[in-house]
């Protein structure tokens, strides 16, 4: 991930925070379609999930720079989620989700730097959490 | 950010599908073997699976295979099993509670004899197995059984993409890298991660990888991937002469002890090394060891070395091992290995133990090939020289056993040496002479010899044994006879080589039931006995099973119980059971008159068992009956032509084979020779004790249109003889002379009860017959119809008594005959001299055959002709 992948993302999150809850909402639908069995994931009511995810995501993306609070963040959060039951196989499809959404909200303004970027990040993001889950 | 995560451990990234396949697989199966080229990652992920595996009362214990500790059985292993003789039994007690995971990198590079042990370790649950195979290299047969066993998941690792470099770099480095120096790392390595990891710390050393405000920047060229090979080379280069010498030993004895490191090199040097990511320092809880970070480093540092260099580092090597006294359990076989691949001298003692091993591995080239190196220091040696001469017949080189047995043999013979190990020498070479040589009388004459020198009980009563079986060559009643004079044994070995020698013969003189039981039984005291030298293959007993089961006519069972025999032979990787089982499922298949099936097993035994002529022999014979029966006569005749023994050769001619020749002559439509070559058979069985043989050869000629020639003699035979098989031929034979339908239904019944389908479909067709003549179309109908369900199950199969004409009047043997000939478009004068009869006498027999079938023509013959169930 490069600089420009950081900062491309961070301004990104920038410009979705006010139209925030239908993003993810939208994250949500698109989710579970493509993974039914993700809604058992979630236990809480989805209108505070949606809240946790955004201000998770903004916290995690914003912490990118800083490598070794990231890896513990991550650390955490994966652990967390695996603990809910959350596998490799959610991990691909919330990347999935998560890319179909942005692709559908910036249109023609989802660049291939854009993309790249929200990949790349998300691969660190995911990957992180994951070992965090599997170093015990 | 700190440079030190540079050479640390990397992390693992981009891993978690093959991980979650990895843990999907943990549940129900015994093993994983992880597939990949050199630098995907394979031991690293291994090592995350090994960690994740390890809790609790488990334990993991860790091997590497390589060229070297290849060169012993066992050595890549033998720091991981507990020490003692039989490595299976006591790895299987020590495992069996804990069940370890047992981790072994690189098993494409282990010897035949651990992928054995391991195999079997798997097989019976013993361990859990997680090993990694390097793709793109020749990979031994024993991997690829091991990993298409359903105890075992293979998983394939590719290459990481393109985002998870990223990632990698991203925490390896421990920052963020630009944009350009991510794009060429990721060109330079197509990521594979050992190339990556090289052209970092490479790129780092050479300080063209550079922290520039807090962003990893390539500021100068890197390596491409065509050139990884020298820039491992180029790091290599850089360390110095002391911490080379320590990396060339690591490349040539794989790993060893830091005790021994450290008298080679200083501390500092080590430690370099190990900052350098050159070597790995691995923790067991019985030893620290060194040993090259990845395997690589050693293929560069080996082609770089001298054979010279090498010899003398492995000769160092031993040279430390036994100053400190090789008290190592493992350090005996690893200094025999060292030795073997410097090309020095090795211990004798040792290489045996490897050489016994490796046999029971039943791993013969390398049993071969340490047998021989301990003959090279010790020439004297009977062990060496009877497991040498042993391994040269098992793998069919006969002239080259005797080289090795011969001399040894006439040593003893000279010394008076009365040994167990004197007297396995002259079991060997006696069988070697025998059936590999088909020197009877001088493998007798060896036997002999060594039992008037004997001094064990045991050892003569083997040799005794020995002696009985191989007077099978000339019959069961010379067999029997020797038994007789001389008491059961006592003793187990001896006990056990008696029933190799007797269940067969009683099996052949007709004595089926008592067969059974000593069959049975030898196996027992065999398998209490394991797994002893100069002695058959425990399937001997069971193939012994399988001819009484047959010659009884249970011919399902034996058919299945030689199936268990091959299916050892092929699991154990041994020859002669693989032999005689597929030999056994052909002659069942052809007793069940299933020709496409023998055909396929004894193709398969004649080939395996060039050397072995003997065998062969029994394969061709049957190959020919097979062939003869799916109207394949060239190839029938063919077959046939390699049945007689060569002038001057002693061999197992058993009267089974004119069996053969019979039908070869049948499918050359010559019948009046086939009955003759029948009857020379069945003389020459009588004589020699072969019982069930002589009805076999007898029926053959009943079925072949002359009962009335051999029927008296088929009941007579078959009084000595307890099977149902031999009983229903006789009353086939008694009830074709008598053209009693009502006794030929019931033939047809016992023939199909036993299994003998082909023979069952053609005394109903004959009962069939009977009945028409007697005017009861009913049961006429009803057998025919018997006949054609029980011909649907014999593969095609064409016999003389298949063919069949729909009339009223009989056709006498004599008519049929022509007309068959006719029908094939043979003229006149050709059918007299295949049935030696004039043509005018082959004309008047027409003639007769064209009113009773009511045809006019010759070309209307085939018509009328027909095949049972084909109407």
């Amino acid at each position: 991930v490069t600089p420009e992948d950081i900062a491309l993302v961070i301004a990104s999150i920038e410009q979705l925070r006010g139209d925030a809850d239908a993003v993810v909402a939208r994250f949500y639908e698109r989710l579970f379609e493509l993974a039914p069995d993700a809604r058992d994931l979630f236990t809480i009511d989805m209108a505070i999930q949606r809240g946790k995810f955004f201000a998770e995501l903004d916290t995690i993306a914003h912490a990118i720079p800083n490598l070794d609070t990231f890896v513990d963040r991550a650390s955490r959060l994966g652990t967390e989620h695996a603990r809910r039951g959350v596998t490799n196989r959610h991990y691909r499809a919330f990347g999935q989700a998560l890319f179909d959404v942005l692709s559908d909200t910036y249109g023609d303004d989802f660049t291939p730097e854009l993309a790249d970027a929200w990949r790349r990040a998300y691969s660190l993001v995911s990957d992180s959490m994951q070992r965090g889950a599997a170093v015990r | 950010m700190s440079t030190a995560a540079v050479v640390d451990r990397w992390p693992l990234v981009g891993r978690w599908d093959a991980l979650e396949a990895c843990e999907a697989a943990i549940a129900d199966c015994d093993g994983i073997v992880l597939f990949g080229a050199a630098g995907v990652g394979k031991t690293r992920l291994a090592d995350e699976l090994g960690a994740r595996l390890e809790t609790g009362d488990r334990t993991r214990l860790r091997a590497v295979a390589s060229k070297t500790a290849a060169a012993t059985p066992l050595g890549a292993l033998a720091h991981v099993l507990p020490p003692g003789p039989d490595a299976y039994a006591r790895a299987a007690e020590t495992f069996a509670a804990t069940r370890p995971v047992l981790a072994v990198d690189d098993l494409h590079l282990l010897d035949a004899t651990s992928l054995t042990l391991l195999a079997q370790l798997v097989a019976n649950g013993l361990v859990f197995l997680i090993g990694t195979v390097r793709t793109g290299e020749p990979a031994p047969d024993g991997v690829d059984a091991l990993v298409r066993s359903d105890r075992v998941v293979r998983i394939d690792l590719d290459a990481l993409t393109r985002d998870d470099v990223d990632t990698l770099l991203h925490l390896a480095l421990g920052g963020p890298l630009d944009g350009a120096t991510a794009a060429s790392l990721w060109n330079a390595s197509q990521g594979n991660v050992l190339f990556l990891r090289e052209l970092v710390l490479g790129a780092r050393a050479a300080d063209t990888l550079t922290d520039v405000d807090g962003v990893w920047t390539v500021t100068g060229p890197l390596a491409s991937t065509g050139r990884l090979n020298e820039l491992l080379a180029a790091r290599i280069g850089a360390v110095d002469p002391d911490g080379v010498s320590l990396l060339e030993l690591l490349a040539c004895c794989g790993a060893v002890g830091l005790d021994d490191a450290e008298t080679t090199v200083r501390l500092d040097t080590l430690a370099a090394l190990e900052q350098a990511g050159l070597i790995a320092l691995t923790v067991d809880e019985r030893r620290r060891s060194l040993a090259l970070a990845h395997p690589l480093y050693g293929d560069i540092l080996r082609a770089a070395m001298g054979t010279l260099r090498a010899r003398a580092l492995l000769t160092d090597q031993v040279a430390r091992v036994a100053a400190r006294g090789a008290r190592r359990r493992e350090d005996p076989l690893l200094i025999a290995s060292w030795q073997l691949e410097a090309g020095a001298p090795a211990d004798p003692a040792l290489v045996l133990r490897g050489a016994r091993l490796a046999r029971g591995a039943h791993d013969f080239a390398q049993v071969e090939r340490l047998a021989r190196a301990a003959l090279r220091v010790d020439e004297t040696s009977a062990e060496a020289a009877q497991l040498a001469g042993e391994a040269c017949y098992e793998l069919g080189r006969f002239d080259d056993a005797e080289a090795v047995l011969g001399p040894a043999d006439d040593v003893c013979e000279r010394n008076g040496d009365g040994s167990t190990v004197a007297c396995d020498l002259a079991i060997v070479r006696a069988q070697n002479l025998t059936w590999g040589l088909s020197r009877l009388s001088d493998g007798l004459a060896v036997r002999g010899r060594a039992r008037a020198r004997g001094t064990s009980e045991d050892d003569r009563g083997v040799l005794l044994a020995g002696e009985a079986s191989e007077l099978m060559f000339i019959g069961p009643n010379e067999t029997l006879a020797l038994l007789a004079s001389e008491p059961p044994a006592a003793e187990s070995r001896a006990s056990v080589a008696r029933a190799i020698a007797e269940a067969p013969a009683l099996a052949f003189v007709g004595r089926t039931t008592d067969a059974l039981v000593i069959a049975h039984a030898g196996f027992e005291a065999h398998g209490a006995l394991g797994d002893v030298v100069a002695m058959a293959h425990p399937g001997t007993h069971v193939i012994a099973q399988v001819v009484a089961l047959a010659e009884a006519g249970s011919l399902a069972e034996a058919g299945a119980l030689a199936q268990f025999v091959y299916d050892v032979g092929v699991a154990d990787n041994v020859a002669l059971p693989r032999m005689w089982g597929s030999l056994n499922l052909g002659r069942v298949a052809l007793l069940m008159g299933r020709p496409v099936s023998a055909r396929r097993w004894l193709m398969e035994c004649a080939a395996l068992a060039r050397p072995f002529r003997p065998i062969r022999r029994l394969a061709l014979s049957g190959l020919a009956i097979a062939l003869s029966m799916t109207g394949d006569a060239a190839a029938a005749q063919e077959a046939a032509t390699e049945l007689a023994p060569t002038p001057g050769e002693e061999t197992f001619v058993a009267p089974e084979l004119w069996l053969g020749a019979g039908w070869a002559a049948l499918a050359n439509h010559e019948p009046e020779r086939a009955r003759d070559l029948f009857e020379q058979g069945a003389d020459e069985a009588a004589g020699r004790g072969y019982r069930t043989c002589e009805t076999w050869l007898l029926h053959e000629i009943a079925r072949v249109g002359a009962p009335e020639r051999v029927a008296a003699r088929l009941l007579a035979a078959a009084e000595h003889c307890d099977g149902v098989l031999v009983a229903a031929r006789a009353a086939h034979a008694d009830a074709l002379v008598r053209h009693d339908a009502d006794a030929l239904a019931a033939v047809a019944e016992e023939f199909a009860t036993s299994g003998a389908d082909l023979v069952a479909a053609e005394a109903a067709g004959a009962a069939s017959d009977a009945y028409r003549r007697d005017g009861d179309s009913r049961r006429a109908t009803a057998l025919q119809e018997r006949s054609a369900a029980l011909l649907a199950l014999c593969e095609g199969a064409e016999t003389p008594s298949l063919v069949t004409a729909e009339t009223v009047v009989p056709l006498t043997r004599r008519e049929r005959e022509i007309a068959v000939l006719a029908a094939e478009g043979l003229a006149s004068k050709a059918i007299g001299e295949r049935l030696f009869l004039s043509a005018r006498t082959v004309d008047n027999h027409l003639q007769r055959v064209y009113t009773k079938l009511g045809v006019t023509r010759r070309a209307d013959l085939a018509d009328a002709l027909k095949r049972r169930g084909e109407q």
